[in-house]
């Protein structure tokens, strides 16, 4: 029992952890229609940010979490108006394999700036552990995932507000309700294709440096963790915000569990047949609209 | 005259919308019929619940005596319904001539092992599938854009050519949809020249039609739909003084 | 019936040519060289295969190196484990990649472009999982060692020999390839790819041949990891894993959806490698400007490019030959 709550604890924390990559698949596929293959290096990317800031400038946890998310918020901006922008009106293949490329190239970029060897990101938060006692035994809670859930949890709320209260966040949703109606209603797109970059940039980066210092930071720490969010938007219904959320901390406590008492080497293995089983049950996933043909 | 191809009781329901309500046509052999009605009457939807693409919420699809209303779009094709798509679905990268022959694919029966071993069989299907595609294509006056990309060609040429593609299936009953959209004049009385060929040719059409003049110049006979319901169904010559008809095209509060 | 251009027979009688001659200019005990070649053909047979299946018939697949190590470690099991003679080998390796690859079919049967990608790169990622924890089987994270050379009849067989059968097979995937795209299954590919509403309209059987297609072009990966197999006698998760974007690099950049392109993806593809030696490093980096600069200013690929350059040339001729 108090293995299996510890094991639910940080499956929320990894879950929360998905999510948030997720959410950054999610809001670029509602707005742009586009899956976005280098999500999971923008996440590597904030956690190299974060180390920078917090080891080599000594910056306040705070500002780490803020100023690594500006900065791989504008990486991605540049790549976007590279390799992304002039694609959008051509054909969605070709914007998908330049996604594939950029995860390349980011990956690249980051062995070059700050070589391939493993970082260690030094504990920016509280790291204690809590024991709860627990009926005759205890039950020991990482202050770490907490931070993660509660930093997560944060997150959720003004992404929350952003769309629903603010003038941007609603042009956002009426982009991705219909984008030709959206525009002919006077709504700035780019504008809005800016803003849901920044979003997905920095919710990816925050998750990197929440995490960083749990594991440590490579060049390649994108690519796995990017695979695993992008199921998890893919299960909850791509593009749906909502979907993204449950989706990543589905996957984050099915493989935590599965690891737990099913095989720790096939832990990847569940996060999959999750996916298939919730594909061929729904092949729109979770939360996902199922399109109906029209002709 | 027999009836070729029947819907009973057909409904269509997405979430709460009633496209197609309890309808109920009859298609007979050899008549050019006509589908009218105002925009979001139902009838491309229910064009896609006969040609297959949707199944319907309840009712029957019946063709030549058989029930068809839940077969897939490619058996549908295969038993002799074609059809043309309102918003012009080509084969853009590929020629006119290739598009034509895809339309004849049912018509082949060699396999992919054939294909691969290159029997000569096969070899002799592709030549005649080759041939058959170039009769369609002279059929409709497009011979000398065989070889052009479909979807370079111009729009009225667009729509023609869906014609012969789907003319190609060979065909007992033909569906446009909306054949004359976005034509001008002189096209569209080319058009309405090849619809009477189709038919002379012994194949029944079914057209929607926005344009009035084509459709009560050229229709047999004319079903209208309103709100996914069918209001009328008689020779053109009534339905253009038929007061639902009339009521449905210009709303009632004009009329008052 | 298709007619080929007296152009196009020049060309691919050349290029089969210079294929062929190639070991003995460069020296047929040259292994490094030899190697190379090899290497082509391998990777030109599974950038013909994810053409197949993403250039003409539209489904995106990104784990086919999956289908290329199961080929490679089955062949591997069969003949070492299992002491099969390589024939049979071979065909059990196809056999099961065909049936795998139908697998992947049924999901794409059911599933949107997204979704579908998805599927392939978890499925790639289960390969991967199932080689490195089944260390009885595959040799685990140490790879699977000492898979014998190809011996027919007591002949073992030279590298350079090797590389004859690799070029045959080659040749016999591109000849397939061909076929199949012109005839009425590659046009019923395309249609799909297009128009997959129209095309069922047409009377094609849209589940049925994506179906079909992809268990086709699995079996033609896993026939490249036979090739793969029986070349470096070495097998390892990780070499097919890092493929996928190699592929993925060759195809698009020679060009999707033209019978040409892929092979011209494979020989500019395959040779960066060792152009680029002493950046070997970042070679992943470099394959990914690669995709993103031939996406952006050249949509069609090398193979596109240059036949949109020709086609200008010819109506430039033509105008300046009417025109006086």
């Amino acid at each position: 029992m108090v293995m299996l709550i510890q094991a639910l604890l940080s499956g929320v924390a990894q879950g929360a952890i998905y999510a948030l990559i997720a959410l950054g698949y999610s809001v670029i596929y509602r707005t742009l229609n586009m899956g976005h293959f280098a999500q999971g290096e923008f996440y590597m990317l904030g956690a190299f940010f974060g180390v920078w800031l917090f080891t080599k400038l000594n910056l306040p946890p705070i500002i780490v979490f803020i100023a690594s998310g500006l900065l791989t918020s504008l990486v991605m901006l540049v790549m976007e108006r590279l390799a992304y922008r002039p694609l959008y009106t051509r054909s969605v293949m070709g914007l998908l394999i330049s996604t594939l490329g950029m995860q390349y190239v980011i990956q690249t970029i980051a062995k070059i700036v700050w070589g391939s060897d493993v970082k260690r990101f030094p504990p920016m938060l509280d790291d204690s552990t809590v024991y709860i006692p627990f009926q005759d035994n205890r039950i020991a809670i990482s202050m770490q995932s907490l931070w993660v859930i509660g930093v997560c949890a944060i997150l959720l709320l003004a992404l929350t507000l952003f769309l629903t209260k603010t003038k941007t966040g609603l042009a956002m949703s009426a982009v991705s309700m219909n984008r030709k109606a959206a525009a002919l209603m006077g709504v700035n797109i780019n504008t809005v294709i800016t803003s849901t970059f920044i979003i997905a940039a920095f919710l990816a980066a925050i998750a990197g440096v929440l995490m960083g210092p749990l594991y440590s930071v490579s060049f390649t720490m994108g690519s796995g963790i990017g695979t695993k969010a992008l199921t998890a938007a893919v299960m909850g219904g791509f593009g749906s915000l909502p979907g993204a959320v449950l989706g990543g901390l589905l996957l984050g406590v099915v493989e935590t569990l599965g690891a737990l008492y099913i095989s720790s080497a096939y832990k990847d293995l569940f996060s999959f047949i999750v996916l298939i089983s919730i594909l061929f049950l729904r092949p729109q996933g979770l939360f996902g609209q199922a399109k109906v043909t029209k002709v | 005259m027999s009836v070729l191809l029947q819907t009973s009781k057909v409904s269509m329901h997405f979430g709460g919308v009633r496209a197609v309500d309890l309808v109920d046509m009859s298609i007979n052999s050899g008549a050019i019929h006509g589908l009218i009605g105002p925009n979001g009457a139902g009838k491309t939807t229910l064009f896609n619940i006969i040609s297959g693409l949707y199944i319907p919420t309840t009712g029957n699809v019946i063709f030549e005596g058989k029930d068809i209303t839940d077969k897939k779009p490619h058996e549908v094709t295969k038993l002799g319904i074609a059809r043309t798509f309102q918003n012009i679905l080509l084969f853009d990268q590929m020629s006119a001539l290739e598009n034509v022959m895809v339309g004849h694919h049912s018509r082949t029966d060699s396999t992919i092992l054939g294909t691969i071993f290159h029997t000569p069989k096969m070899k002799k299907q592709e030549v005649l599938c080759k041939d058959y595609a170039l009769s369609m294509l002279d059929f409709v006056g497009l011979s000398d854009f065989k070889n052009n990309n479909a979807g370079s060609l111009p729009y009225g040429q667009k729509r023609v050519l869906e014609i012969a593609r789907a003319l190609a299936s060979k065909p007992k009953i033909i569906m446009l949809d909306e054949p004359c959209a976005g034509m001008n004049p002189s096209e569209t009385d080319y058009l309405i020249e090849i619809i009477y060929k189709i038919r002379d040719f012994g194949i029944t059409v079914l057209m929607v039609e926005h344009n009035m003049r084509v459709a009560m110049g050229v229709c047999d006979i004319i079903t209208v739909l309103d709100h996914g319901k069918k209001i009328a169904e008689d020779v053109p010559d009534i339905i253009q003084n038929d007061q639902q008809v009339i009521e449905a095209y210009l709303g009632k509060e004009n009329l008052e | 019936m298709h007619k080929t251009k007296r152009e196009t027979k020049i060309v691919i009688f050349v290029m089969v040519f210079i294929a062929a001659v190639m070991p003995f200019i460069l020296g047929t005990k040259n292994n490094y060289f030899i190697n190379i070649l090899i290497s082509y053909c391998y990777y030109g047979i599974m950038a013909m295969s994810l053409n197949l299946l993403v250039g003409y018939t539209g489904q995106i697949s990104l784990g086919h190196g999956a289908f290329m190590a199961i080929g490679g470690y089955t062949y591997a099991i069969l003949t070492k484990t299992l002491g099969w003679h390589f024939l049979p080998a071979i065909f059990g390796s196809l056999v099961l990649t065909f049936l795998l690859g139908l697998l992947i079919g049924l999901a794409s049967c059911k599933l949107h472009a997204i979704f579908l990608a998805m599927t392939t790169l978890g499925f790639s990622k289960v390969v991967s999982l199932i080689i490195i924890n089944e260390g009885w089987l595959t040799g685990g994270a140490n790879g699977f060692v000492g898979i014998k050379k190809l011996t027919v009849f007591g002949h073992r067989f030279m590298n350079y020999q090797l590389y004859f059968v690799a070029l045959a097979l080659t040749l016999m995937v591109a000849l397939i390839c061909y076929r199949l795209i012109y005839s009425k299954t590659g046009r019923a590919f395309q249609a799909i790819r297009t128009a997959p509403i129209a095309a069922a309209s047409m009377g094609i059987n849209v589940n049925g041949y994506k179906f079909l297609v992809c268990g086709i072009s699995a079996a033609m990966a896993g026939l490249a990891g036979c090739i793969y197999a029986l070349n470096i006698n070495y097998l390892s998760a990780d070499i097919f894993d890092k493929s996928s974007i190699l592929l993925l690099t060759m195809t698009v950049v020679g060009g999707m959806g033209s019978l040409f392109g892929p092979i011209i993806g494979t020989l500019v593809i395959g040779t960066l490698p060792e152009l680029l030696r002493p950046f070997a490093e970042y070679l992943d980096g470099i394959y990914g400007v690669v995709i993103i600069l031939v996406v952006l200013f050249m949509p069609h690929g090398i193979y596109g490019g240059m036949k949109s350059l020709i086609d200008r040339k010819r109506k430039s001729d033509i105008l300046s030959e009417v025109t006086p």
